[in-house]
């Protein structure tokens, strides 16, 4: 890790790169056209899956009738809590016109990005994800088309692992423009989650990963995808932390980068058990996003396992007091994040990554890592996108076996406020008899 | 200057008739046409703007270049039109240059009738009708690239399937209107229908066929096999047996120029021999000379609903503007100003003008779309355009308005002086609007009928609306109570003469409308292109359900399609979104809204039923909830209700929703088709072209206030649905030389039922507030709703009976037809309300006359005629000893005829219909509406049609016989289109005990007679008609008379007015103290609420019989004296006024305005007071002593369950006895009632189970 922390061609590569990056759909400087656009029986709003197309065609089915960005996201801000979150914000409008709400909760391109059948109230759209389609919408359905043209012409490139991470991460986790501060946990937001191989999963997707689309959009692997999505995560978090404006809130820092559960519990609660070289009484960085880059590195930069291993250390404890400048400690880590995800980019993991990557979760699980909850619910969240990459690679032998197992392991995750770190271990343990085979 | 100007516009008219004549005849230009390629499903966007490269160098802007607003459709414009995209604008040249005028031709492509398209002009032409099949499909596509005959090769790449569908779909077939012509004015016995309007891209009449072969389950669902092109009428044999009186001889050709000639060369008349009577009846073949089908004329001729789909709208007068086929829907013209009726295109006017950016399309010109674009957001103006008839479509309901009467606010509607209109003018007017009263009317100039809705504020009688398609007028209509006053929003009478009364009297427009709604806010894309299957009933191919969007009382709304044609798990209604991109349905917080298709700001939030019957919820209505889960059983005709019943009395597999969400329903009780052998005219389908003979089409009778129920169809879960009267014809027609050959006889529907039809229907009438309630179905608690339960259970009430041309009378010594209306229309009975404004001169000359009527025709009888009826041709009388005699009376108006009224048209060798007896004292049909029982048998009929069998007594007439008692004649040989087997005899004679001695007078109430006898009133049963059975005497002093309503018998006896309650026929019982004292009370009447008796010497009696058991005299009417011998009397309604005709020993006949919009301004009620004043008169040459009532329209059925009329919809029919009698009898005979707001305590919860 060290060299590349050192590196510094490798940086001005990086920044390069980050220049070339897409600009996110809301970012764009296009018309966007709305739903009703693409959602045409004749295009994207077919009712059954087109044979001969070379994309699914119900796209716009799947997304209204079973997608939680059409169907959640955007009516959450008309229920109650929404209306509590408002008024305890002091919001001026209503939560489903409020730009604080709907950037995440649906899509607020600038005004004059706004097309005629652009609509607000539609929550996550797909112009939301795939950018807006004033140039390309026209040249995407001519006679040949491929996705790279598309993409040239402002086709938000989801297919790359990174820009895909970015886009989901703007909101799930929150990025420069938009982000959820403690101070809107304060006024009743939920706590957020995201894992970005678990949730594609559950959304679920409108698209088939088959032969046709990997002709056209390039190879897909899932791992990869849940890789390079924690260490954007992770990236994302350490941002705040080092971002004068969003990592500081008055006289304390922000503290929705913390561990939650760190400081809500009741007092009664007296939860606290040794880990990772922080004591009690301090507040937790929330590490869950490292703990699952832990063993990423690891299989990833053999060599640099132990360093990252230390930068992690080092930033929970000077985070905690007991050592070193915070922000220096985070600021290192987050150098080296940056060519961790150049590195996922081209990275293919073979089986024994996988299960090695499974094991590690595992027995960090076992060896008490995660006595958080966060930690936990990333853990689950990973340690199931393994077993179902393993799964339908064909390399898990006992998928049934594997399925109740990881059942449990989510049962034990499955309310923050009731985790109990024994329960999950016990899952842990019956779980990890299914990793080596 | 001023004149000049009017000359000029004269000059323009007369230019744009004579285009308009021309259209059928213009040769057509030869032309080489390019071939142009389809429009390609994808193209580059460069190759798309090379094929625009060339027009927009004039069209130089446009509001969507492709139509569509979707971006990523990629067209360039010859795509879809055609023509030559090279060509360019010569530079600098103007519009009239010649220069341009070439370039003009050279890219666009040229039609082969100039003329007729009036080239260059964009414009849709008037009337143009079956010019697209005559016209080349290169020009076709050119000028409509949606339209049908050519969408394959502009919009097929896309959209081939809705395509195929929606030339299969009725919008374009137009199947439910002609087989329901057909099929129920007996030209064709296929319920199943097998006529159906279809072209190929040449424009040729096509077969379609359904994609699959409809299965058993299929069938079910009302899906046909295929639909066919419909014949030329000239080669339809008529259905209807009436007969046709001809001039014989050889003198042919110039008799029968054209009027029904299979073969042009007129050899089939040569058959006739010389030497025959120069009048006779014809023996030429059906099919030939006058021997035509009237409604396949009118079909192919006149104006109704169509043009549909196939053909261009015919764009001359606000509510006709559009295209054709795809078109005609999607692309929106300007045809009303109201907005809740064109949304935001109101604003755009009602004049079909065009708003366009592009240059070269004229303004301020009639014909253009609003904008070259393609919309979703459809406003329901558009679809009045085709939607706009009022007995069958429902766009006039949902708006609240039915068609004008001609009656109310006549004096601004009719013009000072009698217009006496040239053929001409009344050809040019008739082109536009077929109803013939309009050539005499105001409305027929468009100038005036554009803003008749501008005289609203001076009105006194009702409100107009601001669409006049076919050149119609259409009337608001407004919450009134049964005696006709005005109600405001909580029920208060608004008084007549209150100057706001329109504006604070409830209109009663569909709720929906007043959210917001436009038709394509329920009906979604597969109501209006249909599913692809081909379908004959609109009913079976509607895809949405009320509970679809408002669920039922135990369910929320699924958001799912659930009606008769959703495709299996119904369309998920969830997806759909508006045209500018917004969801239509969307859940919040426990609350369902829905954004409207047209405006873009307006959402709504749905009632959903659940919430109104749940307790505590804020939407909990308790009226909602007490209709909805009111129990079923005893416990139900309680009057109890609430959840936890084990069944519902209303449940929704019972009865659709729309039986009681509905304020009202039309009902249009007979149209007037007088055929005109010797106008030519053109044929507005197939090959088009002229030929002689067109009918006229008038509406007589449409009301509002008519609620009539029966059962739907199995397509609709056999469930009970309001039902109207639907389109019941009378037919007239008249030969080349306007001898009337025959008129006013209703056509026979095939299944043998009379062709006054009704059929299942939802009104789309919806309101909150004026929804049925308890007593519009049940026996009231009160005891006042006897006419409302004989209406609502479509036994008839007597109050919309069609008198027409003649009003026929029976006499001591002779039978007699009177004239009491004009021939010409509207058909306004001389001296009446109608007739003042309609023929101002007439009307003065009939008053210089001293109101007698001129025109009379009799014949001499062998006896005083007691009892008259008048069914189709024939007239029956009892005529005392001279028994029961039948009388042709089929030449009644023909002048060609000298004895109007014959005994025999052949030769008393030929036939005989004659009955002698002792003393024939009356005579009566179970109906007097035409009908042909024998029709009515085998597996057609019985099994693929679905139709109920005909109870037995309708083969019968039924003769009562001082002397000989009852006697019975199968009279069905009258009706089976042989007069030369007319021969009829006694087939039973019954007087039992001599029971019936000295019968005088009966009543049929379904398989019950009412005998007036020397023993009082004798209840006979003839279920089996060959074996009459007494069952009940009401013993009576004198009995006379009786007339019948519902449950009660109103009988004239030597003390005056008795109530007899008939409940249980074999129960009945006198009512005591419902007696009124009259002195001389003859014949009786009763229409709705009142008993109209004669009197004899105190004139005419008006008893309020509104509560049948209190009884009480509204008034008593002797004219000054000069009506004092009143022995008969009926009443039948004109237009909208009721009027009485009584039978005046002393006075001979007096014709008496009961309402009119002068005398009684609540007109419009259900049953508003009588006010009556003598119109008309005439003496008789000997007493005049009775009258045939007028033709029923309002009874489908009679009280044992019998049907009589024709239902529309396979399988739809009248209820049964057993079905009757749940409505209001428990099952040991007795009478439950019902109470409008129930009582305290009448909520209870079921017993848990």
């Amino acid at each position: 890790m060290r060299h590349l922390l050192a590196t510094v061609l490798a940086l001005a590569v990086l920044a390069a790169r980050a220049a070339d990056a897409p600009p996110l759909p809301y970012e764009a400087k296009a018309k966007n056209l709305g739903v009703a656009t693409c959602a045409s029986s004749l295009c994207h709003g077919s009712i059954s899956e087109w044979k001969g197309s070379s994309v699914l065609q119900n796209e716009y089915v799947t997304w209204s009738r079973v997608d939680k960005h059409a169907l959640r996201a955007n009516q959450v801000l008309w229920n109650d809590r929404s209306k509590r979150i408002a008024a305890n914000l002091g919001l001026r409008q209503p939560a489903h016109e409020a730009r604080i709400c709907v950037d995440c909760h649906g899509y607020s391109p600038p005004a004059q990005y706004r097309g005629e059948r652009f609509k607000a109230g539609d929550g996550v759209s797909c112009e939301a994800c795939h950018g807006p389609a004033e140039k390309w919408v026209a040249s995407h359905v001519a006679p040949g088309a491929t996705h790279e043209e598309n993409v040239r012409n402002g086709l938000y490139p989801t297919s790359d692992p990174v820009a895909l991470a970015r886009l989901c991460l703007s909101c799930h986790f929150g990025n420069k423009d938009k982000f959820v501060t403690h101070r809107l946990m304060g006024a009743g937001h939920p706590r957020i989650s995201f894992e970005l191989d678990t949730f594609t999963q559950t959304q679920p997707p409108h698209f088939v990963v088959d032969e046709d689309w990997q002709k056209r959009k390039g190879t897909w692997d899932g791992v990869r995808v849940w890789a390079i999505g924690q260490a954007l995560a992770a990236q994302e978090s350490l941002d705040v932390v080092l971002d004068p404006r969003r990592g500081r809130d008055g006289l304390f820092p922000e503290l929705v980068v913390f561990d939650c559960h760190a400081c809500h519990h009741p007092m009664s609660d007296t939860r606290w058990k040794p880990r990772v070289g922080t004591r009690p009484g301090t507040i937790r960085f929330n590490d869950s996003n490292l703990l699952m880059l832990r063993q990423i590195v690891r299989r990833t930069f053999p060599a640099d396992s132990a360093a990252f291993d230390a930068l992690v250390l080092q930033l929970h404890q000077a985070v905690a007091g007991e050592g070193g400048d915070a922000m220096e400690a985070a600021r290192r880590l987050r150098n080296g994040l940056d060519a961790v995800v150049e590195k996922l980019r081209a990275r293919s993991f073979a089986d024994a990554d996988l299960r090695a990557m499974l094991a590690g979760l595992v027995d960090d699980g076992l060896a008490g890592q995660y006595g958080d909850y966060a930690g936990a619910e990333q853990a689950a969240m990973a340690m199931g996108s393994v077993l179902g990459f393993l799964a339908r690679r064909g390399a898990l032998a006992d998928v049934r076996g594997a399925n109740a197992a990881l059942e449990r392991v989510y049962e034990a995750v499955k309310d923050d406020e009731k985790y109990r770190a024994e329960r999950f271990q016990s899952a842990l343990a019956s779980l990890r008899t299914f990793v080596a085979r | 200057m001023k004149t000049r100007r009017l000359s000029i516009a004269l000059a323009a008219a007369i230019l744009a008739a004579a285009v308009h004549a021309d259209s059928g005849t213009e040769k057509p230009v030869a032309r080489a046409f390019a071939a142009h390629p389809p429009a390609p499903q994808r193209q580059t966007v460069a190759q798309a703007e090379a094929k625009s490269a060339g027009c927009i160098t004039c069209h130089s802007a446009t509001d969507r270049h492709t139509m569509h607003q979707n971006p990523g459709v990629v067209l360039g414009c010859t795509d879809c039109h055609g023509g030559d995209s090279r060509v360019e604008k010569p530079a600098g040249a103007e519009r009239r240059d010649p220069a341009y005028l070439a370039a003009l031709e050279r890219s666009h492509v040229l039609p082969r009738y100039p003329l007729a398209w009036k080239w260059p002009s964009s414009a849709n032409p008037e009337g143009s009708y079956t010019l697209l099949n005559r016209e080349a499909p290169e020009y076709v596509r050119f000028v409509n690239p949606g339209d049908l005959r050519v969408a394959r090769e502009a919009c097929g790449a896309c959209h081939l399937p809705i395509i195929q569908a929606s030339e299969r779909s009725l919008m374009s077939t137009s199947a439910m209107l002609w087989g329901g012509a057909a099929y129920n004015n007996g030209i064709l016995p296929f319920k199943r229908y097998i006529l159906g309007e279809a072209y190929t891209r040449e424009g040729v009449g096509a077969t379609l066929v359904n994609p699959v072969k409809p299965s058993d389950f299929l069938v079910a669902k009302g899906i046909l096999p295929s639909v066919t092109a419909l014949p030329s009428w000239e080669t339809i044999p008529p259905a209807d047996f009436f007969r046709v009186f001809e001039r014989g001889g050889r003198v042919i050709s110039s008799q029968f120029p054209e009027i029904g000639l299979p073969n042009s060369s007129g050899t089939l008349q040569k058959l006739d021999e010389p030497g025959r009577p120069d009048l006779k009846q014809s023996n030429r073949g059906p099919g030939t000379g006058s021997r035509i089908a009237v409604p396949v004329i009118n079909i192919t001729k006149t104006r109704l609903n169509d043009p549909h789909l196939w053909f261009l709208g015919t764009n001359e007068q606000p509510g006709d503007y559009r295209s054709s086929g795809c078109t005609a829907c999607h692309a929106v013209y300007a045809n009303d100003r109201d907005r809740s009726h064109a949304g935001v295109y109101a604003k755009f006017g009602h004049t079909g003008e065009s708003a366009t950016t592009d240059p070269t399309i004229p303004k301020g010109q009639p014909g253009h779309p609003i904008r070259h674009e393609f919309t979703r957001a459809i406003p329901s103006s558009q679809c009045m355009v085709c939607h706009m008839h009022q007995p069958n479509v429902f766009v006039n309901t949902y708006y609240g308005t039915i068609m004008w009467d001609y009656e109310s606010d006549a004096p601004f509607m009719w013009p000072e002086k009698q217009k006496y209109p040239t053929h001409e003018e009344a050809r040019k007017i008739l082109d536009r609007n077929p109803e013939e009263a309009a050539i005499r009317g105001k409305w027929s100039d468009p100038e005036f009928l554009k803003e008749v809705s501008s005289l609203n504020p001076k009105l006194r009688d009702t409100q107009f609306a601001d669409y006049h398609g076919h050149g119609w007028n259409f009337r608001a209509v407004f919450k009134r109570d049964r005696k006709g006053t005005l109600l405001d929003k909580d029920g208060k009478p608004v008084s007549d003469e209150d100057p706001q009364k329109f504006k604070r009297a409830v209109h009663l427009t569909s709720i929906h409308l007043d959210v917001g709604f436009h038709c394509v806010d329920c009906h979604f894309s597969q109501d209006m292109h249909g599913n692809g299957h081909i379908y004959g009933e609109v009913a079976a191919a509607v895809e949405i359900d009320c509970r679809d969007c408002h669920g039922t009382a135990s369910k929320y709304p699924t958001l799912r399609t659930s009606g008769p044609a959703a495709r299996p798990g119904g369309m998920d209604m969830s997806l759909l979104r508006t045209q500018d991109g917004r969801k239509r349905f969307e859940w919040r917080e426990g609350k369902l809204y829905q954004r409207s298709a047209v405006y873009p700001d307006l959402e709504w939030e749905m009632s959903l039923v659940k919430d109104s019957v749940t307790p505590g919820n804020p939407r909990y209505n308790e009226k909602a909830a007490r209709a909805k889960l009111m129990h079923t059983g005893e416990s139900g005709r309680k009057g109890e209700w609430g959840p936890g019943a084990k069944e519902y009395a209303h449940a929704d597999e019972k009865m659709t929703c729309f039986t009681c969400h509905l304020s009202w329903t039309t009902s249009c009780g007979g149209c007037h088709l007088p055929i005109q052998a010797n106008w030519k005219t053109e044929r507005h389908h197939y090959e088009g072209g002229e030929t002689r003979n067109y009918a006229t089409y008038n509406p007589q009778v449409a009301r509002d206030e008519m609620f009539q129920l029966g059962r739907h169809g199995p397509v609709k879960g056999g469930r009970i649905a309001p039902v109207r009267s639907s389109s019941a014809l009378v037919l007239s027609s008249t030969n080349i030389n306007r001898e009337r050959i025959y008129i006013q006889q209703a056509p026979v529907a095939a299944s043998g039922f009379s062709s006054q039809a009704f059929a299942p229907h939802y009104p789309h009438t919806e309101r909150k507030t004026e929804t049925k309630g308890c007593s519009d179905c049940h026996v009231s608690d009160k005891g006042d709703n006897n006419a409302i339960m004989a209406q609502v259970l479509l036994q008839g009430t007597n109050f919309v009976n069609f008198v027409g041309f003649n009003a026929w009378l029976g006499e001591e010594r002779s039978v007699q037809a009177v004239q009491v209306t004009e021939w010409e229309e509207p058909q306004a009975v001389i001296g009446s309300h109608l007739h003042r404004y309609a023929y101002p001169d007439w009307y003065a000359e009939h008053e210089k006359r001293g109101r007698r009527l001129p025109e009379a025709h009799d014949h001499a009888t062998g006896g005083p005629a007691g009892c008259v009826m008048l069914r189709g041709e024939y007239f029956y009388a009892a005529e005392g000893p001279g028994g029961m005699r039948v009388y042709d009376v089929a030449s009644i108006a023909n002048k060609g005829v000298s004895q109007r009224i014959i005994r025999a048209p052949y030769s008393p060798l030929g036939q005989d219909t004659h009955i002698p007896s002792a003393n024939a004292t009356c005579v009566a049909l179970p109906t007097n509406q035409p009908i042909a029982p024998e029709r009515n048998k085998g597996d057609l009929m019985r099994v693929t049609n679905q139709e109920q069998a005909f109870h037995p007594i309708y083969n019968y007439a039924f003769i009562t016989d001082a002397e000989e008692g009852l006697i019975l004649t199968d009279v069905n040989t009258l009706s089976d289109g042989e007069p030369r087997n007319n021969f009829i005899r006694r087939a039973v004679t019954w007087n039992e005990e001599g029971i019936l001695k000295g019968a005088r007078h009966l009543t049929i109430g379904g398989h019950y007679l009412y005998i007036a006898a020397d023993a009082g009133l004798v209840v006979v049963d003839v279920d089996d008609p060959l074996k009459p059975r007494k069952v009940a005497v009401v013993p009576l002093k004198g009995a006379r008379a009786s007339a019948l309503q519902f449950r009660y018998l109103f009988v004239t006896d030597n003390e005056g007015l008795e109530v007899v309650d008939v409940t249980v026929p074999e129960k009945a019982r006198l009512v005591k103290g419902a007696k009124v004292p009259l002195a001389d009370a003859r014949h009786l009447y009763v229409a709705r609420t009142y008993a109209y008796v004669a009197a004899g010497r105190e004139g005419l009696v008006i008893v309020d019989v509104e509560k049948p058991e209190a009884p009480r005299v509204h008034m008593k009417f002797d004219d000054g004296g000069k009506l004092n011998d009143a022995r008969d009397v009926i009443v039948g309604t004109t237009n909208a006024s009721a009027i009485a005709y009584v039978a005046d020993g002393a006075n001979g006949l007096k014709v008496l305005q009961l309402t009119s919009p002068e005398i009684q301004p609540k007109f419009y009620g259900f049953s508003p007071e009588p006010r009556p004043r003598v119109i008309a008169w005439r003496e008789t040459a000997s007493p005049a002593l009775s009258l045939a009532k007028g033709l029923d329209r309002d009874r489908a059925v009679d009280e044992t369950g019998g049907q009589i009329a024709v239902f529309g919809r396979i399988g739809a029919r009248p209820f049964t006895r057993e079905e009757q009698a749940r409505f209001y009898l428990r099952p040991d005979g007795t009478p439950w009632t019902v109470s409008d707001t129930g009582s305290p305590g009448d909520m209870k919860k079921a017993e848990a189970r």
